[in-house]
């Protein structure tokens, strides 16, 4: 699922509100949770921060019959607000167990920087990749805290002159945002100066193999 | 041009809190090519996105306008003020969110007023669409700026920056003004008061800049003058005779935040004749005209289809008055809970019937039901003449226990006129009423986890209404009668909430207050003013130095008691009811003496139907609507 242009501003939260209005709209034959309150049985990978655009979103939905991808995609994309789209669907042999949100555990970036100098950014990338250990200053609910983001950055690379791509952990075991990353670059080299990130896209979300670093796509979890 | 709008609107986007106000893209939101078009309409409402997307009315026009090959309508909203600080910063005009096109380049610009504490937000609005503030300084090359809403029946705060005021219904009235604008457009936009002036030839249409007001040294109105003979001496409304006859919004705009009414709203009825004295609804709405059970269960469906909403609210100003509520709320209710959609109602009558229908909605999740009696005493709500006597209570609260209700929220409103201590300490009392009938109802093991909220407004006379002749209770006083209410309340399964007055005496004064007090709200403004609806957002201190410093007295605005004979500044607008109905009303009221509904029962002659040539029209279930004409019922 796509998520770009406008529709990058929509919170998580109004993501799942439009999207199961654009379900109803379509007359998707979806499945409800049993109870006094059905709920559409849809599970999200994890959120994706307000403003970062994507291509790489992804939902397990839980169907009351079997419809054909094709047909399932036609319907939801020409019932779908602008910038929201569904860019391939498969049918799971049957529901997973665990959820989305728990098998996604890597999401890859591509980071658009403006400001400051450019010009160091290979070098800051080679430190940062280089580095033991990047504290970044983090708002948590008790305060500033001080956090080593390196362990959660797999991989970085420059692919523009102000283009970074890189892949980092996500999921409930910790969840690096690119504006965090952006901070360890330049807590790496001061003399980045200030930049500041333009565009933040996410491009696909893995399930991180955390012994040998393999990457799995969801269509093969 | 909209290219570039568009990019500086993107990057400064990530900047501001809820993007999604400005973003556009909604589902159902009408695009069209500004080259295929003649007229351009700049909706704007003066509040946050989240309630202007609210508006039914603002749904509604939009779809009036935009049904039109020749016209297009598009949203715009006041922008929240770190949005208005980054929009200044960079230069970034006020802007419609279908097109990103600047609100200055648009034919008219049409400001919703619904709440007279959004008055702030339309300067902003204004000169951030680079509009002139005043009237007199627009020009040809200007939008033509109108207004509607309720608020309008007294604009005189607003009156030296509008261009038009359109009072009453508008479905039927805006085509007339887009009509006329259109031949002045043709025309080449020769001499804009010539436009003004045919303008005010339109029932419903009011134009201030053709009146002139002089005073008396006390301060009060000597009397309104016309400074063109061709304009009426008094406006009168626009009324929709038959709701049945105007197109509904069926695809309404979906929003993609969350707003404040996330649901799909039909509305089954128009006006309320209930006639509470405190009303400005039930007046400048009259009389009742019924949408037919049979549209009403069409258009609920279309537009559920078209939204996929999972919520449905049948709306009204008294939804169980619907004559046909209890068949259409049961058909709706079982035909739409199998894809989870639930139907509901906005508010709940103070009755077991209204408590019993709220329950056959609710079956699925059983919170709380808000009654508002609005008086505590049974002498109070004669005189406000909310006809609901103590028993009416005792069996709502019954009934809502009894059906699985374990929460219960009371309305209230204080500083009414004749209220007494004694009134206040009927209003605590309802809530320990609330707690014995649980006790009873559910044992008082049950009944210990029972919670009932006691929320009390303090009353706001509004123009047109009984109660125009009144005025508020001053500041130390309400705070006096708040706590008053407060010492009796023991119990700690009750939660009491009231509001401070401060807004409320701002209120007064853009309620019933006349052109001197658009001095303060100029001033005001100036002074930042900004949403003031918002209660961290409005200060009282500010409003206190506008109208010092622009040498406005609030108190005499708000406190004065007025005399029957008294000019008021809404005078020369017409709403329905007539000066002798609302003084018979005010008399009624001191006498303790409740009226009828004239829906139901005989006509009080309020002038509503006579001065518009229309009828209470209920629409029972079946083909043939019928109208009542006193206690004759014709079939039409």
């Amino acid at each position: 699922m796509a998520k770009t242009g406008m529709a990058r501003f929509f919170s998580h939260l109004d993501l799942q509100r439009t999207l199961e209005r654009v379900i109803r709209r379509a007359g998707v034959p979806i499945a409800f949770t049993q109870g006094f309150s059905p709920h559409m049985k849809i599970s999200y990978a994890s959120a994706l921060a307000t403003g970062t655009s994507s291509e790489g979103e992804f939902v397990d939905i839980e169907l009351a019959e079997e419809i054909a991808p094709e047909a399932f995609l036609a319907a939801v994309n020409a019932h779908s607000p602008a910038g929201l789209r569904m860019l391939e669907a498969r049918v799971l042999p049957q529901a997973k167990s665990d959820s989305l949100t728990s098998l996604l555990t890597a999401a890859e970036y591509r980071l658009t920087l403006v400001d400051g100098d450019l010009d160091n950014l290979p070098a800051a990338v080679a430190a940062f990749l280089a580095a033991p250990v990047v504290e970044v200053t983090k708002e948590g609910k008790t305060g500033p805290r001080q956090v080593d983001i390196r362990p959660q950055v797999y991989a970085l690379a420059v692919i523009g002159p102000a283009d970074l791509q890189a892949l980092v952990q996500t999921g409930p075991q910790g969840n690096l945002k690119p504006d965090d990353l952006l901070s360890g670059l330049k807590a790496v080299v001061p003399a980045m100066g200030e930049p500041r990130l333009a565009q933040a896209h996410r491009l696909m979300l893995y399930r991180r193999d955390p012994e040998s670093g393999a990457l799995t796509e969801p269509w093969e979890l | 041009m909209s290219g570039s709008l568009r990019d500086k609107i993107e990057q400064i986007l990530p900047q501001v809190s809820k993007p999604a106000r400005y973003t556009g893209g909604e589902w159902n939101a009408v695009v069209k090519d500004h080259a295929t078009v003649d007229l351009k309409v700049a909706w704007t409402f003066p509040d946050a996105y989240e309630v202007g997307m609210s508006h039914l009315g603002s749904l509604i026009m939009y779809h009036q306008i935009n049904q039109r090959a020749d016209a297009l309508c598009e949203r715009s909203y006041a922008p929240w003020p770190d949005m208005e600080e980054r929009m200044r910063a960079e230069g970034v005009p006020l802007f419609t969110l279908e097109s990103w096109t600047p609100v200055g380049q648009f034919d008219l610009l049409a400001f919703p007023l619904l709440y007279e504490l959004t008055y702030s937000n339309v300067f902003t609005c204004l000169d951030l669409a680079g509009v002139p503030i005043f009237s007199k300084d627009r020009t040809e090359a200007h939008p033509l700026v109108i207004a509607g809403g309720p608020c309008v029946f007294n604009c005189e705060p607003l009156a030296p920056f509008l261009d038009v005021a359109v009072l009453g219904d508008g479905e039927q009235v805006i085509h007339e003004i887009l009509d006329l604008y259109k031949r002045w457009k043709a025309e080449g936009k020769q001499d804009r008061r010539e436009l003004l002036r045919r303008m005010a030839q339109i029932t419903g249409c009011y134009v201030p800049t053709f009146y002139e007001v002089d005073y008396h040294a006390d301060g009060t109105i000597k009397g309104y003058r016309t400074t063109d003979p061709t304009v009426p001496k008094v406006v009168q409304r626009a009324t929709v005779k038959d709701l049945d006859e105007i197109d509904y919004p069926t695809r309404p705009v979906v929003p993609n935040m969350d707003i404040v009414f996330d649901r799909a709203q039909v509305e089954v009825f128009r006006g309320c004749t209930r006639g509470c004295r405190f009303c400005h609804a039930g007046m400048v709405t009259r009389p009742v005209r019924e949408r037919s059970p049979e549209k009403v269960q069409a258009i609920a469906r279309e537009i559920v289809k078209n939204t996929g909403y999972n919520e449905l609210s049948l709306v009204s100003l008294s939804t169980a008055d619907y004559t046909d509520i209890q068949s259409t709320v049961n058909l709706l209710s079982n035909e739409m809970q199998c894809t989870g959609v639930n139907v509901s109602l906005p508010s709940t009558r103070v009755d077991a019937f209204s408590v019993s229908l709220a329950d056959a909605v609710n079956k699925v999740r059983k919170g709380s039901i808000t009654l508002a009696p609005e008086g505590g005493s049974a002498r109070m709500r004669r005189v406000i003449n909310k006809t609901v006597s103590d028993r009416d209570i005792r069996d709502a609260f019954r009934a809502a226990f009894e059906s699985g209700y374990r929460s219960v929220k009371l309305y209230f409103i204080m500083g009414l006129p004749t209220e007494t201590d004694e009134d206040l300490k009927a209003i605590a009392e309802k809530g320990h009423w609330a707690l014995q009938i649980a006790d009873e109802v559910l044992g008082r093991q049950e009944a210990r986890n029972v919670r009932v909220t006691i929320s009390v407004s303090v009353f706001v006379p509004k123009a047109h209404t009984p109660f125009q002749f009144e005025g508020q209770p001053t500041h130390a006083e309400i705070r006096r009668r708040q706590q008053y209410i407060k010492r009796f309340l023991k119990d700690r399964r009750i939660e009491y909430k009231y509001h401070e007055s401060d807004s409320s005496h701002i209120e007064v004064l853009l309620s019933v207050g006349d052109r001197r007090c658009s001095a303060v709200l100029l001033k005001a403004w100036q002074m930042g003013a900004r949403f003031d609806g918002w209660t961290d957002h409005f200060s009282y201190k500010r409003w206190l130095q506008a109208c010092e410093e622009v040498g406005v007295n609030l108190a005499w605005y708000a406190h004065r008691k007025k005399g029957y004979g008294e000019v008021f500044a809404w005078d020369h607008l017409f709403a329905g009811v007539s000066r002798e109905w609302l003084i018979d009303d005010h008399k009624r009221a001191m006498a303790e003496v409740e009226v009828e509904d004239c829906r139901w029962e005989n006509c009080d002659v309020c002038g509503a139907c006579m001065q518009f040539g229309v009828l209470p029209l209920l629409k029972p279930a079946g083909a043939t609507a019928f109208v009542r004409e006193d206690n004759l019922e014709v079939t039409g």
